[in-house]
């Protein structure tokens, strides 16, 4: 009985999420339409070119129905469109910071391990990351698929290796140091993150290195460069 | 919850039970605390620290339930009024939307250093400036319009088609401040080339492709590239191009205020029935778009039959013919014909009313609709706001929220670089 409850409870609690993401939901599948008549497909679909639909609300007029329940959970139309939403960083932006940000392979690290930047530079790392394929009338990915978050989490996992290097420098921060002392600097996480760090930050990612001398800081600085770039 | 709270309990649940006492485990047990402490949006909505960077939309506050006593303009300014100004996030998500890039240092100091939040706003408004004048704002637009054309040259030009030609111009135009009807009505040098090391768009014209005649150029509308790209059976895939990328919706196009039930559906289109080929006006036709058994056809088609006409003499690699060059889907694949779409005595038309005659016709009628200049401002809402693509992920944006911007760009003649320098700078994008 209590088993039967907790299903419940979390197919509700997924059902509640998913709605919450609805919006958003094409984007996982590269804009690709996931099926349903009110999402027939865009100019990148269909083999004889169009597509019949049965389409019942005057487009682009405001009156598209809206769904109830969604304006519980994410708010009404006019509430999402001035919110913020969680794009997904372009490669090209990916590329640029791990160059600026000197995180191109000059850590040390395991032994046959590869660096962030050699798993950016991998071959199939454009795809999973969400790449546009124009041959195919498919645009950059908006939104980040479950694919490109675990790329992009592998690049900074292993990019954390040259960020505590001794010669640590990032071309867009002259001069700052990312660790002083065995210690964070707020400058150095402010460069990281491309926005000014708080002390909680700093206090945080500190926090990291006195739970765990010896891998603490790496361990601090993947989670922050996830935390601070899953959203564009 | 406190991040530094947060992480502390973890360790001492760990250390309570014993059992994350290696320090592998108990690193990525904090790892795992850390992620979950920081900030990591989700869904686009919301977050609950008010630092988070996100709003919190929804709540479980019952005044916010529908049918409470709180008005839904009221709902909505008490959710858009949990917003906090943080002009360091919103450097960072213009310098990524602008530049393609994060910002430098120097730059993230100059908005920390700044003494209240007056200097914030001057020092991240000057930036911004200085971002849309930069050389990496025009890459970043043409990569815009790539995505937004879905279009970009891959590998060896073929044919004497450029694919990155179109969204070249569409950023030349966005670029320079010239009015964004151009896009529709130039008639020369709608395929420049850019130049990064001088930042300049170099004015030129579209070279005829392979095996083309020459034509008249209107705009992108004529791009051999764009013709390629989306060429497909009656060029429905064209006209769909057009529909969707500068109307930001999906055909229907336009209703009837009096629908007509019909078969199994209802007739809901603006232009009359029989305006488009089928059975009932034509024993012969090859495509039956008066067709009610499984869907109403006509409810798109109306629509799609009095453009595709002027679409049909670009080939698949963007030369333009002297006859048709798109096939019917019927045994045989024969070329198509005019009449395969509309009776001969029917004029093209934009919408119900607006008739055309040429591509030319097509190109002002769309510089005129008031649609097209909403899609615009729309397309730089969305793309400023990290929404996705206003028709394919569905992302459509109330008239209410965009109306000042776009009473703006119309009046001020269209530039979409304006739109974008007033976007950036809103109260809606530098509050999280």
């Amino acid at each position: 009985m209590k088993r039967t409850f907790l299903t419940l409870l979390a197919i509700t609690f997924a059902a509640l999420s998913s709605s919450a993401c609805d919006d958003t939901a094409d984007s996982l599948t590269n804009g690709q339409p996931t099926g349903g008549t009110r999402t027939p497909q865009g100019p990148t679909g269909g083999d004889d070119g169009y597509h019949h639909n049965d389409g019942i609300s005057a487009p682009g007029s405001g009156e598209e129905v809206v769904d109830p329940v969604q304006v519980r959970v994410v708010g009404s139309p006019e509430v999402t469109s001035r919110l913020h939403g969680c794009g997904k960083m372009t490669v090209a932006s990916l590329d640029h910071l791990l160059r600026s940000r000197g995180l191109n392979g000059g850590g040390q690290r395991p032994q046959g391990a590869q660096s962030g930047r050699q798993i950016f530079d991998a071959r199939d790392t454009p795809a999973a990351l969400g790449a546009a394929n124009y041959d195919g009338r498919v645009p950059e990915a908006p939104f980040s698929s479950t694919s490109a978050i675990s790329k992009m989490f592998d690049i900074f996992t292993m990019a954390a290796y040259d960020a505590v290097a001794e010669n640590w420098e990032a071309p867009a921060c002259p001069g700052v140091r990312l660790l002083e002392g065995g210690k964070f600097t707020r400058d150095g996480l402010t460069c990281l993150m491309g926005k000014p760090a708080t002390e909680e930050h700093v206090a945080i990612a500190n926090d990291a290195i006195a739970q765990n001398p010896t891998d603490g800081a790496k361990i601090a600085i993947a989670a922050l460069l996830a935390a601070a770039h899953t959203c564009q | 919850m406190n991040r530094s709270a947060e992480a502390e309990r973890v360790t001492k649940r760990e250390e309570g039970t014993g059992t994350m006492r290696s320090g592998a485990l108990r690193s990525w047990a904090w790892l795992v605390a850390l992620a979950a402490a920081l900030p990591l949006p989700g869904c686009g909505s919301a977050e609950d620290s008010p630092n988070s960077g996100r709003v919190n939309a929804p709540t479980n506050d019952p005044s916010e339930e529908p049918g409470s006593s709180m008005t839904p303009e009221e709902q909505i300014q008490k959710i858009l009024d949990q917003r906090k100004t943080d002009y360091g996030e919103a450097l960072r998500t213009a310098s990524l939307k602008l530049r393609d890039r994060l910002p430098d240092f120097a730059e993230i100091k100059q908005i920390e250093n700044a003494p209240d939040e007056a200097a914030k706003k001057a020092a991240y408004e000057k930036l911004v400036d200085e971002m849309i004048a930069s050389p990496e704002f025009s890459r970043t637009m043409i990569k815009f319009w790539k995505d937004t054309f879905r279009i970009g040259q891959v590998g060896q030009i073929q044919n004497n088609v450029n694919r990155d030609a179109a969204p070249t111009f569409a950023a030349q135009i966005t670029v320079e401040g010239r009015n964004y009807t151009e896009l529709f009505t130039a008639t020369s040098n709608t395929c420049p080339t850019y130049d990064a090391e001088t930042n300049t768009f170099q004015p030129a014209n579209c070279p005829l492709p392979t095996n083309a005649v020459e034509g008249p150029t209107v705009g992108i509308l004529t791009d051999p590239g764009l013709m390629a790209q989306y060429y497909a059976n009656m060029a429905f895939r064209r006209v769909r191009f057009v529909q969707e990328t500068f109307v930001c919706s999906k055909f229907p196009a336009e209703y009837s205020t009096n629908p007509v039930p019909m078969g199994n559906g209802v007739y809901t289109a603006a232009m009359p029935f029989t305006s488009i080929t089928g059975k009932e006006n034509d024993p012969d036709a090859r495509v039956d778009f008066h067709d009610t058994k499984a869907t109403v056809c006509a409810n798109c088609h109306a629509n799609l039959n009095h453009l595709a006409p002027l679409f049909l003499n670009w080939d698949e690699n963007g030369a333009l013919r002297n006859s048709p060059q798109v096939r019917v889907p019927i045994p045989g694949e024969p070329a198509a014909r005019r009449r395969d779409f509309i009776p001969d005595s029917e004029p093209l038309a934009w919408r119900v009313g607006k008739t055309i005659n040429d591509m030319a016709g097509l190109g002002q009628a769309l510089a005129s609709d008031p649609d097209v200049a909403r899609c615009a401002v729309n397309r730089i809402w969305n793309y400023a706001m990290s929404r996705g693509d206003i028709v394919n992920d569905l992302a459509t944006v109330p008239d209410a929220v965009t109306q000042p911007y776009v009473d703006q760009f119309v009046a001020s003649g269209m530039k979409l670089k304006e739109t974008i320098r007033a976007v950036f700078k809103s109260e809606d994008f530098t509050k999280f």
